[in-house]
């Protein structure tokens, strides 16, 4: 098997605001590379494709929930797992990341049922959507 | 090329080899086009940084508006600390072909496409 592989954004390990905006981006399991750059607080995916599409050919990149005996176990996951199971391509993603500032805007997938969830995934979160969360 | 085995075998590895090179040529002719036209050289790269001041010298790289469709060769980027890529085509932030994966029986004919591929330095290549 011959195997031809280029680095992408996780290589970029001091990586600490990126901006996706505008862009043709379907789902968040193809933000899946940047679980690994642990130094990005600042992410902009707002106006792409997330939810639009209902067959998303990149979700097996994303492990199922039902296939995972240790993610969906945390505090949401016990709590919402109707919400978890909805969406888990962002759940896996956003768990991993540390971001303090995520936009997601103008996204079919943005509202106030997902924000919520995304607050609850993501609980050191500051700003979301440029609105400052309540607390902080 | 002649393979051992038979003249049929040689004419369908062929035809497989050529789809193969085909579709791996001009994937990576496309990628070159986008992202090494920014990264190859110095110059080209400055034009698109900017460093912040009054945010503890933040290096900040823009490359928006430039139609990129693909991540590639990130390997020079390595110090960037805020990227900007919006208004591009992009869809993934994976810079892995995992379309491009193939299987080939024939040891000759892979032997042969690294030496063609070996062209492409910026690539990660190995035999799986």
């Amino acid at each position: 098997m011959v195997y031809v592989g280029l680095a992408g954004l996780e290589a970029m390990q001091l990586l600490s605001c990126l901006n996706l905006s505008h862009n043709r981006i379907r789902s968040f399991s193809a933000l899946d590379s940047l679980r690994h750059v642990k130094q990005l607080k600042v992410l902009d995916v707002s106006h792409n494709h997330i939810g639009k599409h209902s067959v998303d050919t990149t979700r097996y990149l994303c492990s199922s929930p039902l296939s995972n005996s240790e993610l969906g176990q945390d505090d949401v996951g016990k709590q919402n797992p109707g919400l978890v199971t909805k969406y888990w391509d962002a759940y896996c993603v956003l768990t991993d990341l540390n971001l303090k500032q995520l936009d997601i805007a103008g996204n079919e997938i943005a509202g106030e049922e997902f924000s919520s969830f995304v607050l609850q995934v993501v609980p050191k979160l500051v700003w979301l959507d440029g609105q400052k969360k309540l607390g902080n | 090329m002649i393979f051992p085995d038979s003249r049929l075998q040689y004419k369908v590895d062929c035809s497989i080899l050529d789809f193969f090179l085909n579709s791996v040529s001009s994937c990576l002719l496309l990628i070159k086009r986008m992202f090494m036209q920014v990264t190859s050289s110095s110059e080209s790269l400055s034009r698109h940084l900017l460093r912040y001041r009054d945010m503890n010298n933040l290096v900040c790289l823009r490359l928006n508006n430039l139609s990129l469709s693909r991540i590639a060769s990130v390997e020079k980027l390595l110090f960037v600390q805020m990227l900007d890529l919006s208004h591009n085509e992009l869809h993934s932030t994976e810079g892995k072909f995992l379309d491009f994966r193939c299987c080939i029986c024939v040891v000759n004919v892979t032997k042969w496409c690294m030496l063609v591929l070996q062209d492409w330095r910026q690539c990660n290549f190995s035999l799986v």
